[in-house]
């Protein structure tokens, strides 16, 4: 796996003047309704936090998708620090 | 004074969300677990309270039901609040022609990854039609505490199956 310094351009923290950018993992749950952890791809420490639970949630058994536009996507096993939203989600099971 | 029974090694005393009801000899059984943001990490009977004269049992049958009033108007609540966040998401993720026949109340026309043309009713199973086929395939519904997914977000698992990986989908999705 790729580090995260190789992936974006570090940006330090006290670079406050810097338009934020917000990349999210959604996660579709029961008891909240949907939640949203967000992250910046600039950032190491945010890009670290959100692979970290990227890969919580794939323990957990979450489904998780890139998602590319409307009604389209793709299932992914590795955390994108780019991708623009990503979605996470139970697994289906015969009903 | 009541006295309580306790099951050891189920559960600890300060529970997070704690719901309790009365069983069938009129003991106030107490439900505890803690939750994370997505798993119940444990659930069981911790302990029941058996009261010693008629009065209090009546005492605490009035405040059980009290509670558990309060805990099925909190779950509403929640759910509604739920299911708005589901459907702005939901929503999001459609083309405008779908977009338009959710609001319309109608099914939604999918396309599956390999080409197939589905409708998706607004439901929890047996929603997912093709051919003449009905499809039934859902992520789990509830939770153990009894809260309900929002029918958007199995419609969001469901949509989002089929444009990724039909195939999987129909290995996994009983037919009918």
């Amino acid at each position: 796996m790729s580090t995260t310094t190789e992936e974006v351009r570090p940006v330090r923290d006290d670079e406050d003047e810097q338009p934020t950018l917000r990349h999210t993992i959604a996660l579709l749950t029961a008891r909240d309704g949907d939640t949203e952890f967000s992250w910046d791809p600039r950032r190491p420490i945010e890009v670290n936090a959100a692979r970290d639970h990227f890969a919580k949630l794939r323990a957990e058994g979450y489904m998780l998708y890139r998602v590319e536009g409307e009604e389209r996507g793709e299932h992914i096993r590795e955390f994108d620090p780019h991708a623009q939203r990503i979605m996470a989600m139970p697994q289906l099971q015969g009903g | 004074m009541p006295y309580i029974v306790s099951q050891p090694g189920w559960m600890q005393p300060a529970v997070s969300t704690p719901a309790s009801t009365t069983n069938i000899q009129g003991w106030e059984i107490f439900l505890g677990y803690t939750t994370s943001t997505t798993t119940i990490e444990h659930f069981g009977v911790i302990q029941g309270v058996m009261h010693e004269t008629d009065e209090e049992t009546t005492r605490f049958a009035g405040e059980t039901r009290r509670l558990a009033e309060e805990r099925r108007r909190e779950q509403r609540e929640r759910y509604r609040a739920a299911c708005r966040r589901a459907r702005e998401t939901l929503r999001s993720l459609l083309t405008e022609e779908n977009q338009r026949r959710l609001d319309a109340g109608l099914d939604l026309l999918i396309i599956g990854s390999a080409g197939g043309q589905y409708r998706v009713r607004h439901g929890y199973q047996g929603n997912i039609r093709s051919d003449g086929r009905t499809f039934c395939a859902h992520p789990r519904m509830m939770t153990p505490d009894g809260d309900w997914f929002p029918v958007e977000d199995v419609l969001i698992a469901q949509i989002f199956a089929l444009v990724t990986d039909e195939p999987a989908f129909l290995r996994v999705a009983n037919m009918s």
